[in-house]
């Protein structure tokens, strides 16, 4: 038994060396959970590394990023950390998309990113105000937005040319060109489709969020002004004025109503034109292969008075209440995740938007959209629209989706009255919401 | 004494994991769903039945169940028949049989979520190879029986190594005197597969088919990584719709009393399948 001991001792005898040699003295780790892999990964970890060896040793801080799969799947563990009551579990940073907010919203132990930039004697000025207002929760921005992306119009600039015609302004001029740009085989059967989309969540936020300058799916301003409490695109009309030219365009024959593997299709050139973030861009560029040239343009307007363009979505980075020693070493690293050189590799990497004001004056940024003008395209878009329209922030977001979806769909191929469709998707999503406000109490 | 204080000692460890992560979750899960409970999992107000009526009013929850329905009707007899095919294929153990059996069990070595992936891309209407290949145009992933099709396709891939394993090896371990018996009787081998081999296998054969009908009742892993539910929620089972209510919509109480209903039904088949076992499955010895 002592000889056992004595062995066990023995055996551990050089982590207890290395436990006492390693205990970095003036260097402050910080955790920062993400959900990037592939490009995004390799261009995250880059950034890692280069704070780590330059501000971060400058000021004493490292950062340790940590994979931690799908957006949603991030979001699932720091819901379990926070149910486990368990604060000191929580990462120091996370970067998670906006169905998180509705979660982060209700945590205790969040710091509101714009507290922690007035603590540390720094402001956010140096965001851009379409970002911003992504994040603002009841007034005060909740997350700082890091990777940005918008819905953007693809198409098969090659067709569009054969055909003689130009990307499409309005969704009217998208219906008048869908009969030329559909094709058929001997049989009748459609080979090649104008555009393949089924719209819902994502798609509406802007596709109602221009209407009229601007308009809202909920009250609360699509829940940022709290959590929403009922639909409004009923009684504003915008749904269904949508949903008339959208009916239209299905009625040519050249939507299909496709929900994946859409940018396949597109690639394939069975379809010409699809709607997707403008984060696709550079995987989008790689599935073409050169088979034709690729086009993208602004989200086509429903009628000439929707003015407000699209919304901003994508991911932020959210913080919580920690020691006064990480809230300052997180906040250094957040500055430097969003400065205007960081922005400039992390979209040069990834296609993601900058969201540093700075950045889109800077002459290496000039000179990419030059080499690259279809990321102008996209930068343009957002600089044009009103940074008041938001992405939508509403528990249940999946089964809000799907009603979306599958109401839409249903209305086209059984041929559905428009206003009994949009009084079932608002009926349907009032439902969750008021389901939601009796779960939880208010 | 003594020994028995041993006993409980042995099984204490077992007990013990199950208490916490088998028993408590599911007692959890049962008071649950007659809360209204908040996102954070904090109960806000006791809710009676209202948990419950609310889903036997909720058309997506007999969708789920309808489709688990599907699933079970497709998947069941299909994988048996073509597990047992495949087997009476590979019956006698030779040279060329040992190259079909390491081909038909190498499913087991794969990963689910790799399995389920690889489907996806195969699946693909226009691009996957399975089109393709076969010079059809079926729209897989957008047309609502062709998406559970697919799906059952990939629950067969997935079951097929280990299933295929255990009716083999109990093929092979059956008593040939029986068979060699008949034959010399003039039995024709239709007679012998039906009348002494598969009454001699019937229980590997039962244990795998209610091993598929489990499966195939909470299959909802595949379905996520696959499909994740669509096109239009026709391949949403009823275990993935309680995924989506409890971690994606973070309805807990929902959730809850849809994993109560799941229980019941998994019980019921249970006692359904022990019902059989003891009236029609005939053990040797």
């Amino acid at each position: 038994m002592r000889k056992v001991l004595a062995i066990m001792l023995l055996a551990v005898a050089p982590f207890l060396l290395f436990a006492g040699g390693s205990s970095e003295q003036n260097v402050k780790t910080i955790t920062w959970w993400h959900s990037n892999s592939g490009i995004l990964g390799e261009a995250a970890d880059a950034l890692v590394e280069e704070f780590n060896s330059t501000t971060g040793a400058e000021n004493g801080i490292r950062v340790e990023a940590i994979y931690q799969g799908s957006a949603n799947d991030t979001l699932t563990k720091v819901r379990a950390v926070w149910q486990a009551g368990d604060t000191s579990q929580l990462p120091d940073l996370v970067q998670l998309d906006s169905t998180g907010v509705v979660d982060m919203s209700t945590n205790p132990d969040i710091y509101y990113v714009e507290d922690l930039a007035a603590a540390q004697g720094d402001d956010l000025s140096f965001i851009l105000d379409h970002a911003l207002e992504s994040m603002r929760y009841k007034g005060k921005v909740i997350g700082l937005p890091f990777n940005a992306s918008t819905l953007l119009f693809y198409y098969n600039k090659t067709a569009f040319d054969e055909a003689g015609l130009e990307a499409p302004e309005t969704l009217d001029d998208l219906i008048a060109a869908a009969p030329l740009l559909t094709q058929r085989d001997g049989n009748g059967n459609i080979t090649r489709y104008a555009i393949a989309s089924v719209p819902t969540t994502y798609e509406l936020c802007s596709f109602i969020g221009m209407q009229n300058g601007l308009s809202y799916i909920t009250d609360m301003s699509n829940g940022h002004d709290g959590t929403p409490t009922r639909t409004v695109f009923r009684e504003e009309g915008t749904l269904a004025a949508f949903l008339t030219k959208w009916r239209e365009l299905y009625q040519t024959g050249g939507l299909n109503n496709l929900t994946s593997g859409v940018s396949a299709e597109f690639a394939a050139g069975r379809t010409v034109s699809m709607l997707a973030s403008t984060s696709n861009l550079t995987s989008v560029l790689e599935a073409i292969d050169g088979r034709f040239e690729l086009g993208v343009a602004s989200v086509p307007k429903v009628d000439e008075n929707a003015t407000g363009g699209v919304n901003l979505s994508g991911g932020a980075l959210f913080t919580f209440h920690k020691t006064e020693e990480t809230e300052s070493a997180v906040w250094t690293f957040m500055k430097f995740l969003t400065s205007a050189r960081s922005q400039l590799e992390w979209h040069i990497a990834t296609g993601y938007l900058p969201v540093n004001r700075d950045t889109y004056n800077m002459e290496e940024y000039i000179a990419h959209c030059q080499a690259n003008p279809l990321f102008q395209v996209a930068s343009d878009q957002l600089l044009a629209s009103n940074p008041k329209v938001v992405g939508l922030w509403i528990p249940s977001a999946y089964q809000v989706y799907y009603s979306f979806q599958s109401n839409i769909r249903s209305m086209l191929e059984n041929g559905g009255d428009i206003e009994e469709t949009v009084a079932r998707m608002a009926d349907e999503i009032d439902g969750y919401l008021d389901e939601f406000h009796i779960q939880n109490g208010d | 004494m003594r020994n028995s204080l041993k006993a409980y000692l042995y099984i204490l460890p077992a007990l013990l994991l199950s208490l916490v992560f088998v028993y408590s979750p599911f007692i959890w899960s049962v008071v649950s769903s007659f809360f209204n409970v908040r996102l954070d999992g904090s109960f806000a107000s006791p809710a009676g039945l209202r948990n419950y009526v609310n889903l036997l009013t909720d058309s997506i929850y007999w969708e789920s169940l309808a489709n688990t329905f599907r699933f079970i009707i497709l998947f069941v007899p299909s994988n048996i028949i073509l597990i047992m095919s495949a087997v009476l294929l590979t019956e006698k153990e030779n040279r060329h049989n040992r190259v079909f059996e390491t081909v038909f069990m190498l499913p087991m070595a794969m990963g689910m979520s790799s399995a389920a992936l690889i489907f996806k891309y195969m699946f693909r209407p226009s691009v996957g190879i399975v089109n393709r290949l076969i010079g059809i145009d079926v729209q897989w992933t957008n047309d609502a029986g062709a998406a559970m099709l697919s799906v059952v396709f990939l629950g067969i891939f997935l079951d097929f190594g280990l299933d295929y394993l255990l009716l083999l090896s109990g093929l092979r371990n059956l008593d040939r005197s029986v068979q060699d018996a008949a034959r010399l009787d003039g039995a024709g081998e239709w007679q012998v597969l039906t009348r002494i081999k598969l009454p001699l296998l019937s229980p590997t054969l039962f244990f795998t088919l209610f091993i598929s009908l489990k499966d195939a009742l909470l299959i909802s892993a595949p379905v996520m990584v696959m499909t994740e539910g669509g096109p239009f929620r026709s391949t949403q089972t009823i275990v993935y719709y309680y995924y989506i209510e409890a971690f994606r919509n973070g309805n807990h109480s929902s959730a809850a009393a849809i994993s109560v209903t799941v229980f019941i039904l998994a019980a019921l088949i249970t006692a359904c399948s022990s019902l059989v076992d003891r009236r029609r499955i005939h053990y040797e010895n």
